[in-house]
């Protein structure tokens, strides 16, 4: 069977962490760190802050079978539960753009500021495994090894109303057929 | 999981060979396929395909949460018009079947990631 691991991608290179066995965080810097936050997401007075986005994608590592993988979708459990005035959008793009922002208070919104995006930022607790995020669009199938999907790009928002502090964990599932 | 495909005029295909090679699943000719087995935690299931209308369906559909273990879900069975029998297996070895055309197993079969 072919192996399949989550890729997140930072930086201008971009630097490639392989995120399949370990969390990941949202911050106010385009870094990845599993815990303990250096960039922490200013609350803001008015509006709202964001993240720096993150972008993610799959990877067949192996297939030496030459399985055919593809169908892949991305969903939350529809149910938010970072905290108070806490969201996460997440949106398709095409090719990796990195993430921008003022480092150590709040990252850019993607929208006009993410060349390459191929469906708009929405609520990411609207995609469930019932009515999941197609993200296949980019590269829709494999037979070999190599990046496959869209990269998925999420993003953090806080409101006014948070007190600050860490938030609560969400988990996000990447789902792929193979044949 | 391993595999073993049964063709029409009755030659054997197992994904691995008693030598310790093994069989491309992308290489059976699907349309000379009388049968197709799964076997899981000590079952076996398999579909049969001697109907030649019938189209052959077999899928391992991955979830991956970052930071847990992936669960399969090994989804196999056949279509023909509007009719469908489709069997979605768990790594656990649940069976559930399905026959409704358009949607998904009438019970979802239960998994948890660890």
């Amino acid at each position: 069977m072919a192996t399949i691991k989550i890729f997140r991608y930072t930086g201008t290179t971009p630097d490639e962490h392989d995120i399949t066995s370990q969390n990941t965080l949202l911050q106010a810097a385009d870094i990845h760190e599993t815990e303990a936050s250096s960039n922490p997401i200013v609350v803001p007075e008015t509006g709202e802050n964001m993240s720096f986005w993150a972008s993610a994608r799959l990877r067949v590592t192996e297939n030496e079978q030459n399985h055919t993988i593809n169908n892949m979708k991305w969903y939350t459990d529809g149910s938010n539960d970072l905290g108070t005035d806490l969201n996460l959008d997440v949106a398709l793009a095409s090719a990796y753009d990195q993430a921008v922002g003022d480092e150590g208070v709040a990252g850019s919104a993607i929208d006009g500021n993410h060349g390459h995006i191929i469906s708009a930022p929405a609520d990411a607790f609207n995609y469930t495994s019932e009515s999941p995020l197609d993200i296949d669009a980019t590269v829709p199938s494999a037979t070999g090894t190599g990046d496959i999907g869209d990269y998925v790009v999420y993003q953090g928002k806080v409101g006014t109303s948070n007190l600050g502090g860490e938030s609560n964990q969400e988990e996000v599932v990447f789902q792929w057929d193979q044949q | 999981m391993i595999w073993k495909a049964v063709l029409d005029d009755g030659s054997v295909i197992p994904e691995y060979n008693q030598d310790g090679t093994y069989n491309k699943y992308q290489e059976i000719d699907k349309s000379k396929l009388a049968s197709f087995s799964v076997f899981l935690n000590g079952n076996t299931y398999t579909v049969d395909l001697s109907d030649k209308a019938k189209k052959f369906i077999y899928v391992k559909r991955t979830m991956q949460k970052p930071g847990r273990k992936p669960v399969d879900l090994y989804i196999l069975g056949w279509q023909k018009g509007k009719e469908q029998s489709i069997l979605y297996i768990t790594e656990q070895g649940e069976a559930i079947l399905s026959g409704a055309w358009g949607k998904g197993p009438y019970c979802k079969p239960k998994f948890e990631f660890e």
